[in-house]
């Protein structure tokens, strides 16, 4: 069957993303793909925030927001999409609103509900590709063993206090040597036992470190869409905010047991 | 001859959900060890129980953690040498 024609971009969006298509690398054709593309983002809140806000206004056509929480006071240091405005309503309705304010090309589906392993696989199938902001590890092994069974790529970042981490997981293929992409659990087998790392709630976060981390997650999908550049696939990329450090630490799939 | 002398020395920076296990543990320790193991068996007589949280009765590195030695990812019996930057990490969860 042949593909469907890339969608056509109007006078208003050809000026709106200028600054992309005037990029060799990206160009209209790269354009028409992010506005063709449906994204699905796990948690919209301090990873989530900076991830939609930028496919937004980077133009992607769909952007799928699941999260059953309501906006709280304590959301705000980080959580920038959202406003003093919106606390006390579901934080998928408050991401909407901001997207619109930003960027009305640009269509929200709001699942204002918590992915579990009922609606996972119905939820990754309808997207291209998922990017998980997640707060828990369940959720996270979730989102990485659905987005492999589905075959979409995961791009998954994570924080804490001053510390995060971000990986691309892509679904199929092999690497240069002829070995297949890993997966999540090639990199960590399984989470930690309970209570072992604390959450963000338990230990605190520094807003503008889930900035950094949330946007380069924004990054590595703005790649994957248009097909440029060189994702984190087989990597793990460490940013050490106190240190300003960024290192990257190879992974690949682990030997059959 | 004293035997360490001639174990590499080694720059290790621990996870901070690690080091937040052990009052005083500091997120980068120099030790002298010729293999992973012996790093850990290293930061475990500095800080007693360290060992345990890294390494499990397989014995093998926890299935939660990952050791990387100069940027590639590391077992137990991962040989190390000299100015080796080695990175003793848990999986995170924040969002």
């Amino acid at each position: 069957m042949a593909e469907p024609a890339p969608p056509s971009l109007s006078p208003d969006e050809i000026q709106r993303y200028a600054r992309h298509i005037v990029l060799p690398e990206v160009g209209g054709p790269g354009q028409q793909k992010l506005k063709a593309a449906r994204v699905l983002v796990i948690g919209a809140g301090g990873l989530g925030a900076p991830v939609i806000a930028y496919l937004a206004a980077a133009g992607v056509g769909t952007i799928g927001i699941v999260d059953d929480d309501i906006v709280s006071l304590s959301n705000l240091q980080r959580q920038v999409i959202h406003r003093t405005a919106s606390i006390g309503i579901p934080k998928t309705e408050s991401a909407a609103q901001s997207v619109q304010a930003l960027n009305d090309n640009v269509e929200i589906a709001q699942h204002q509900t918590r992915l579990d392993s009922e609606n996972a696989q119905s939820l990754l199938a309808g997207y291209d590709l998922v990017i998980d902001g997640s707060d828990n590890f369940d959720t996270r092994y979730l989102t990485a063993d659905t987005a492999l069974g589905v075959k979409i790529p995961l791009v998954t970042g994570a924080v804490g206090r001053f510390d995060g981490s971000l990986t691309v997981i892509l679904p199929d293929g092999v690497d240069a040597d002829g070995r297949p992409h890993p997966s999540f659990r090639d990199l960590f087998p399984e989470p930690p036992p309970p209570g072992l790392v604390p959450s963000c709630a338990e230990a605190g976060v520094v807003g503008a470190l889930t900035g950094v981390i949330g946007t380069l997650q924004a990054m590595e999908a703005i790649k994957l869409i248009t097909g440029i550049g060189e994702p984190l696939v087989g990597r793990l990329l460490l940013y050490d905010a106190l240190g300003a450090r960024f290192d990257v630490m190879r992974y690949r799939k682990a030997p059959a047991a | 001859m004293d035997a360490s002398a001639a174990r590499p020395v080694v720059t290790v920076k621990i996870a901070a959900v690690l080091a937040d296990l052990f009052p005083g543990a500091p997120r980068e320790f120099i030790v002298q060890a010729q293999c992973v193991g012996e790093m850990i068996d290293a930061l475990d007589q500095q800080f007693p129980g360290m060992g345990d949280r890294i390494r499990d009765s397989r014995p093998a590195i926890r299935k939660h953690m990952n050791v990387f030695v100069d940027g590639e990812r590391a077992t137990l019996d991962t040989p190390l040498s000299h100015h080796d930057e080695v990175f003793v990490i848990t999986a995170i969860s924040g969002g």
